[in-house]
C-alpha cells in the first residue's frame, strides 16, 4: 500500500517537473489557475457588488493605469456595474458551466465511442445510428429548441450543452478505436481471449486518451463559445447574473460607443480557450504513449 | 455491397424518423402559436377556432399520426407565419444557405488543410506558433463579434464591400469569410496534430524502414490517415452549417435557413421547423453515408477488419 | 472576364486582385443606381402581403399600405385623414357613412368603388378567409352598398374608434384576387407596385405613374431586412441604406456626430409596464402593495439611464398623451422608497416579499437591463423580484393560458390610437386581464355606449384613476421609437410605428 502512495507521488512528481519544463503548458496552467483561483476566491477579494449598478456610474471607461487601479479597473457597464467585479464572478458561471458540460458530455461521449469501436457488429450500429440523429439535427438549432422551451436556467444550459458534446468525442474516439484496433498487439490480445475491458483499459484507452484530450480542448472552446452564441440569439444565462458569453453579448450593442463592455469579457474567453488549449497541448504530449521509453 | 446499402440507407431513414419524432415533441411542448397569429386582446373562443383550424385542439397522438403521413410526402402542412406550405418556405432559403455553407466550408478546408500541414511540417518553428496562435484566436472568437467587427472594418470604414444582404458575390465575401475563419481554424488544429499522430505511428517506421522515399511516405501513408478525423470533423461541421449558421445569418441579414428556423422557433411556427429541421437531417444524412464511403476508402483497414458499417 | 492561365506566383495574387476590383466595382455601381432611391432597413420581416392576415404595423402593414389603399389614413401627424374617402361621418349613433373618390381603378381595369369594399370587408368576415386580423372588425355588424361612391358601415352599438380602425383596411381587387394569391403577389392601388419580393432579404417597390393621390418623392423604394441592431447602423454609415429603425439608444448621439448622419427619437405609442397579476398572491389582496412597487421605482432615473431620456414616464397611466382618452389629472407615483416601506409595512409585508418578474425577449427595447435594474431597486425596498427571461412565445403562451407570474415586463400599444382598445386588455371578461374591477368595467362599458366625446373622455378620467389607484400595473414609461438616416433624407418621425416612404422626402 505504501509502495503505490510512493509510486503515485513520484509519478506526480515526475509530471509537475514535466509540466515546470514546458514554457507552453506551464503558461496554460498558470493563466488556468489565476482565472480558476480568482473566480473560486471571488467572494474574499473585496470586489464591488457584480449585480448592484450605479446608474450615474454608467458606461464610465476603464480607469486603470501605470499609477493605480483606480474605481473601476475595467469600467462600467451600461447599468454602471464594475465590469472587472462582474468578469471575476462571470468566470464562476462560465467555467462551472463549461467544466459541466464538457466533463459529462466528454465521459458520455469517451464510453460510447469505445463501446461503439471496440465490440463492433449490432451495437455498433445501433450506437451510430443514435449518434447520427443527433448528429444530423444542427447544435445550435437543438441547443435553441430545447432552452425555447424548457427556459434558459442552469442547469438546462449544461443538459443542452453536453448533449451538444458528446457525440464528437463518441465519434473521434471511436475512428481511433477502429485504427488501433487493427494493430498488432490488439489483434494478439484478442488472440489469447483477454477480457474485453482489460483490452479496453490496457491497450485502447492509453491510445484513445490523445484524440480524446485534442477534443476536449476543442470542445471546452466551443462550449464557451455556443454559450456565448446563445446569449446572441436571447437564450443564455438568467440575469442578473453574469456570464461572459452573456457579458459579450449584451456589450455588442455598446462595440462603437463603450468598447471596454464587450473587449474584456473577449479577453477573458480568449484567454481561458488559450490556456485550456495550451495546456491541452501538453498534456496530450505528456501521455502520449508512443513517446514513452 | 448492395446489401450493405440497402442496410445503410434503412438505418438513415430511421434516424432520420428518430429526428423529426424528436422535433415535434419539442415543438409542441414549445408553446401555443394561436397567442401569437392572432392581435392582442383576442377573445378565447377566437384562439380556440384558430387552435382547431391549425388542428391543434386534436389530441397529440392523433397529431403526430397526421403529421407523419404527411411528412413522408414532404408535406409539412402550411406555415402559420407566411400561409404557404412550408416546405417551399424553407425551400426558399435553400439556396442561400447552400452557398454559404458550401464556401466556408471550401475557405476552412483550403485555408485549415493549408495552414494545419505548415505547421505540422515546420513542427517546432516560429510558423508553427504563429499558425497555431492564429488558429486559436480564430477558434476563440465568438462568431457573432468577428462578423461585427469585419462588418465595421471592410463595409463601414474601408467601404469595399456590403454591410449585409444577398444577391451578389460581393454580398457572400464577408459571411463567407467569418463562417470559413471558424471552419479553417478547427480543421487546422486537427489536421495538424493529427499529421504528427499519424507520423508516430508504427507503420510509418515501418514503411520507412521498407527504403520508401519520404516523399511517398507523405502522400499516402500520412496524407491518407491523418484525413479520417478531418473527415469527420467537416461532415459534423456542415450539418452544423447547414441549419446552424443561425448566429452569422444574422448577423449578416442573409436570408438562409438557420436565421428561418431561429425566427420560426420565435414565432412558434412549427410546420416551418419541421420542415427545415427534416429537410437538413436528410441532407446530412446523405452527407453522413459519403463520408462513410470515404472512409472506408481512406483507412482500407476498416473495410478489412470489419469495423465500420459492413 | 478571361483568364490567362501564367505559370508565376503572382498569376493567383493578380487574379484575387482582379476579382476583388471587379467586386468593389459592383458595390460602387449599384450605390450610385441607389442615390435616387429610397432605400429602408427594418428589423424584422415582412411576412405576408395579404391584408387580411396582416397584424404587425412596422413590417405587414406598412408594406401593404404602400402597394394598396384604405378608406383613411393617419398621417405622420397623427391625424386622420381620407385616402380613398373623400369625407366620412358618423349619421346615428350605430351607422358610420363614407363617401369615396370616384374613378379609382386597379391596375388591371377593375373598379374600386363601394361594392369592391364591401366584397374586401365580406372576405375579412368570411370564415373561410381565416383572417387573422378579423377581431378588429368584430364590431362591425354590416356593410351597405348605398351608391358607388357611398358606403355605410353599421355597428351593433356605438363605436367611436371606427374610422381609426379602418386606417388598417386595406383593399384587394376582387377578380384579380379569385386568381391569385395575395400573400405573395400584389395588384393594388396604392402609392407604389410591387417589384420582388425575396423572402427575408427584401422587398423592391417601383411608384405608379398614374396613382391617383399625392406622389410619393422617390420612384424606387427597397425596404431591406437587416435583424441585428449593429449591421443594421453600419448600413446607414455605409450609405447602403437610407433609414433604419431600432438602433440602440446608446448610439443616438454617436451617430448625430457622424458625418452626413442625422439620428434620433420618438415616443412610440407603447407603454412599458410591469403588468402585475392581481390575481396571484402576494400582489392580488391589497393596492397597498402594488403602490408600493410604484414608490419603489425611479421611472425618471431608469429612464434617463437606459433609454438616454429619450422617453416620457407614465402619468400613472397605460394611455400617452397621443391617444384619445388621455387622463391629464393623473400624476405619476414619486419615487419614494421610505412611503414604499411604510406602505409595505401596513399591508403587513414583513421581511423579504419574494416575486417573479418574467422577461419576455426580442419584443422590447432593452428589455434585460430594464428588469435588472427594476429588480435591483424592488430589492431596496424588501421586494425579491427573480427574473425569469423567456422566449416571447413561451411567455405569450403562460400569459394567454391564466398561468401569468406576479409580474411581467410587456409594452401596450393599440393600433388605433384610443383609449377604448388599450384599456379592453384590462376588462374583467378580458382573459388576459389579470384584474377584476367592476367600477373599471362599468366605466368602459359606458364610453363604448356613446359617440360623444366629452362623455366619453369623462368615463376613461373615471378608468384610468381607478387603474392608478388599483395599480395592476407598475407604471414605466413609454418606449422611444429610435432611428436614423442619413442627411440626404428628411423622415417626418411619427411613433407609431407605421414606415412608409411618402413620409421620407429628399432633404433640401
Amino acid at each position: 500500500m505504501s509502495e503505490s502512495r510512493t509510486v503515485t507521488r513520484s509519478m506526480l512528481h515526475a509530471f509537475l517537473a514535466a509540466l515546470i519544463r514546458s514554457k507552453p503548458g506551464l503558461a496554460g496552467a498558470v493563466i488556468l489557475t489565476i482565472f480558476v483561483l480568482a473566480a473560486l476566491l471571488a467572494p474574499v477579494l473585496g470586489l464591488p457588488d457584480p449585480v448592484k449598478g450605479d446608474l450615474l456610474a454608467r458606461l464610465k471607461p476603464p480607469t486603470i493605469s501605470l499609477s493605480g487601479f483606480g474605481a473601476h479597473p475595467l469600467g462600467t457597464d451600461q447599468l454602471g456595474r464594475d465590469i472587472l467585479s462582474r468578469i471575476i464572478y462571470g468566470g464562476r458561471v462560465t467555467l462551472m458551466i463549461a467544466a459541466l458540460s464538457v466533463l459529462t458530455g466528454g465521459v458520455f461521449g469517451v464510453v460510447i465511442g469505445l463501446i461503439s469501436g471496440f465490440f463492433g457488429g449490432w451495437v455498433d450500429r445501433v450506437l451510430m445510428r443514435v449518434v447520427d440523429m443527433q448528429l444530423s439535427v444542427p447544435l445550435t438549432i437543438l441547443a435553441l429548441l430545447i432552452i425555447a422551451s424548457l427556459g434558459p436556467a442552469l442547469h438546462n444550459l449544461v443538459m443542452v450543452l453536453a448533449l451538444t458534446s458528446w457525440v464528437q468525442y463518441a465519434r473521434v474516439v471511436r475512428g481511433q478505436v477502429l485504427a488501433v484496433k487493427s494493430r498488432e498487439y490488439i489483434q494478439s490480445a484478442r488472440a489469447i481471449a483477454a477480457h474485453p475491458l482489460r483490452i479496453i483499459f490496457h491497450h485502447v484507452l492509453p491510445n484513445v486518451m490523445t484524440p480524446a484530450i485534442v477534443v476536449l480542448t476543442l470542445e471546452l472552446a466551443r462550449i464557451i463559445l455556443l454559450e456565448a452564441g446563445l446569449s446572441f440569439l436571447g437564450l443564455g444565462i438568467q440575469p442578473p447574473d453574469a456570464a461572459w458569453g452573456r457579458m459579450l453579448a449584451e456589450g455588442r450593442t455598446f462595440m462603437s460607443t463603450a468598447w471596454w463592455l464587450s473587449v474584456f469579457p473577449g479577453v477573458a474567453i480568449m484567454l481561458t480557450v488559450l490556456s485550456v488549449n495550451l495546456l491541452g497541448d501538453w498534456l496530450r504530449d505528456y501521455f502520449d504513449p508512443h513517446l514513452e521509453g | 455491397m448492395p446489401n450493405y446499402l440497402l442496410t445503410r440507407i434503412g438505418e438513415s431513414l430511421l434516424a432520420i424518423w428518430g429526428v423529426v419524432t424528436i422535433v415535434f415533441v419539442v415543438t409542441r411542448v414549445l408553446g401555443d402559436p394561436a397567442v401569437l397569429l392572432l392581435p392582442i386582446g383576442s377573445p378565447a373562443a377566437a384562439l380556440a377556432e384558430l387552435r382547431s383550424q391549425l388542428g391543434l385542439d386534436q389530441p397529440i397522438l392523433t397529431q403526430y399520426v397526421h403529421f407523419l403521413g404527411q411528412a413522408v410526402r414532404g408535406d409539412f402542412g402550411n406555415s402559420y407565419q407566411y400561409m404557404r406550405p412550408a416546405m417551399s418556405v424553407v425551400l426558399e432559403r435553400m439556396p442561400a444557405t447552400l452557398m454559404l455553407a458550401g464556401s466556408a466550408i471550401i475557405i476552412g478546408i483550403v485555408l485549415g488543410g493549408i495552414a494545419g500541414l505548415l505547421a505540422a511540417i515546420k513542427r517546432n518553428t516560429f510558423v508553427e506558433y504563429i499558425v497555431m496562435f492564429l488558429a486559436l484566436i480564430g477558434q476563440a472568437t465568438p462568431m457573432f463579434w468577428l462578423g461585427i467587427v469585419m462588418i465595421m472594418f471592410f463595409a463601414v470604414n474601408l467601404g469595399w464591400l456590403p454591410t449585409g444582404g444577398y444577391g451578389s458575390f460581393s454580398n457572400l465575401v464577408l459571411p463567407a469569410m467569418t463562417l470559413g475563419t471558424f471552419v479553417a481554424a478547427s480543421v487546422t488544429r486537427l489536421f495538424r496534430s493529427s499529421i504528427l499522430d499519424v507520423l508516430r505511428e508504427e507503420h510509418v517506421r515501418t514503411a520507412r524502414a521498407k527504403g520508401l522515399r519520404p516523399k511517398t511516405i507523405y502522400v499516402w501513408h500520412i496524407g491518407r490517415n491523418a484525413l479520417i478525423p478531418v473527415v469527420t470533423m467537416v461532415a459534423i461541421l456542415t450539418a452544423e452549417l447547414l441549419g446552424g449558421s443561425a448566429v452569422a445569418e444574422t448577423v449578416f441579414s442573409w436570408p438562409g435557413v438557420g436565421r428561418l428556423i431561429v425566427q420560426s422557433i420565435e414565432t412558434q411556427d412549427f410546420p416551418v421547423v419541421q420542415a427545415a429541421v427534416c429537410l437538413v437531417t436528410t441532407i446530412f444524412v446523405f452527407i453522413n453515408l459519403l463520408v462513410d464511403i470515404g472512409y472506408s476508402l481512406l483507412d482500407p483497414r476498416i473495410r478489412s477488419h470489419g469495423g465500420g458499417h459492413e | 472576364m478571361k483568364f490567362h492561365a501564367r505559370p508565376s506566383s503572382t498569376s493567383h495574387l493578380a487574379m484575387l486582385r482582379t476579382a476583388f476590383a471587379a467586386s468593389v466595382a459592383l458595390v460602387a455601381l449599384s450605390a450610385s443606381a441607389e442615390a435616387a432611391s429610397l432605400t429602408i432597413g427594418l428589423s424584422s420581416s415582412v411576412n405576408s402581403l395579404d391584408p387580411a392576415q396582416a397584424q404587425v404595423v412596422q413590417t405587414d402593414l406598412s408594406t401593404i399600405s404602400e402597394l394598396y389603399s384604405s378608406l383613411v389614413t393617419r398621417g405622420p401627424d397623427m391625424k386622420l385623414k381620407g385616402d380613398l374617402a373623400e369625407s366620412w361621418a358618423a349619421v346615428d349613433d350605430n351607422t358610420w357613412s363614407f363617401k369615396l373618390k370616384p374613378g379609382i381603378k386597379f391596375p388591371n381595369g377593375e373598379a374600386l368603388d363601394a361594392a369592391a369594399v364591401k366584397w374586401n370587408f365580406d372576405r375579412v368576415k368570411s370564415p373561410d378567409t381565416k383572417a387573422r386580423n378579423k377581431l378588429w372588425f368584430d364590431p362591425i355588424k354590416s356593410i351597405e352598398v348605398v351608391s358607388p361612391t357611398e358606403i355605410r358601415f353599421i355597428t351593433d352599438k356605438p363605436y367611436p374608434a371606427l374610422p381609426a380602425q379602418l386606417s388598417m383596411f386595406y383593399l384587394l381587387a376582387p377578380k384579380w384576387t379569385e386568381t391569385h394569391n395575395p400573400i405573395l403577389e400584389a395588384m393594388g392601388t396604392g402609392p407604389y407596385d410591387l417589384v420582388s419580393a425575396t423572402p427575408g432579404d427584401r422587398i423592391v417597390l417601383k411608384a405608379k405613374k398614374d396613382y391617383y393621390g399625392a406622389k410619393p418623392a422617390y420612384d424606387d423604394v427597397t425596404l431591406r431586412i437587416i435583424p441585428e441592431a449593429a449591421a443594421r447602423m453600419a448600413a446607414v454609415e455605409a450609405k447602403e441604406v437610407d433609414l433604419a429603425f431600432d438602433i440602440p439608444v446608446a448610439d443616438v448621439a454617436r451617430l448625430n456626430k457622424e458625418n452626413g448622419l442625422a439620428a434620433g427619437w420618438i415616443d412610440s405609442s407603447r407603454m412599458m409596464v410591469l403588468k402585475i397579476n392581481t390575481l396571484k398572491a402576494p400582489l392580488d389582496k391589497q393596492a397597498e402593495v402594488r403602490q408600493a412597487l410604484n414608490y419603489a421605482v425611479d421611472k425618471k432615473a431608469i429612464a434617463d439611464a437606459i433609454y438616454a431620456g429619450a422617453s416620457t414616464v407614465s402619468a400613472c397611466q397605460l394611455v400617452s398623451p397621443q391617444y384619445f382618452g388621455f387622463n391629464p389629472d393623473l400624476k405619476a407615483y414619486p419615487y419614494d422608497p421610505e412611503k414604499a416601506k411604510q406602505l409595505l409595512k401596513a399591508a403587513g409585508v414583513s421581511g423579504k416579499l419574494d416575486v417573479e418578474l418574467e422577461v419576455p425577449l426580442g419584443r422590447y427595447l432593452a428589455a434585460s437591463d430594464l428588469a435588472q435594474i427594476i429588480g435591483q431597486q424592488l430589492s431596496e425596498v424588501g421586494i425579491n423580484a427573480k427574473i425569469h427571461e423567456m422566449e416571447f412565445g413561451a411567455w405569450a403562451k403562460k400569459y394567454a393560458g391564466g398561468d401569468l407570474g406576479n409580474m411581467a415586463l410587456t409594452g401596450q400599444a393599440w393600433p388605433t390610437l384610443d383609449a377604448d382598445g388599450l384599456l379592453s386588455l384590462y376588462d374583467s371578461s378580458n382573459p388576459t386581464s389579470y384584474f377584476k374591477n367592476a367600477d373599471f368595467d362599468a366605466a368602459l362599458a359606458k364610453a363604448r355606449s356613446t359617440t360623444d366625446v366629452n362623455a366619453r373622455l369623462e368615463q376613461y378620467k373615471i378608468a384610468t384613476k381607478i387603474m392608478c389607484e388599483q395599480a395592476p400595473d407598475l407604471f414605466l414609461f413609454s418606449q422611444p421609437t429610435t432611428y436614423t438616416h442619413s442627411k440626404g433624407v428628411t423622415w417626418q418621425a411619427r411613433g407609431d410605428e407605421w414606415v412608409r416612404a411618402s413620409d421620407v422626402t429628399p432633404a433640401k
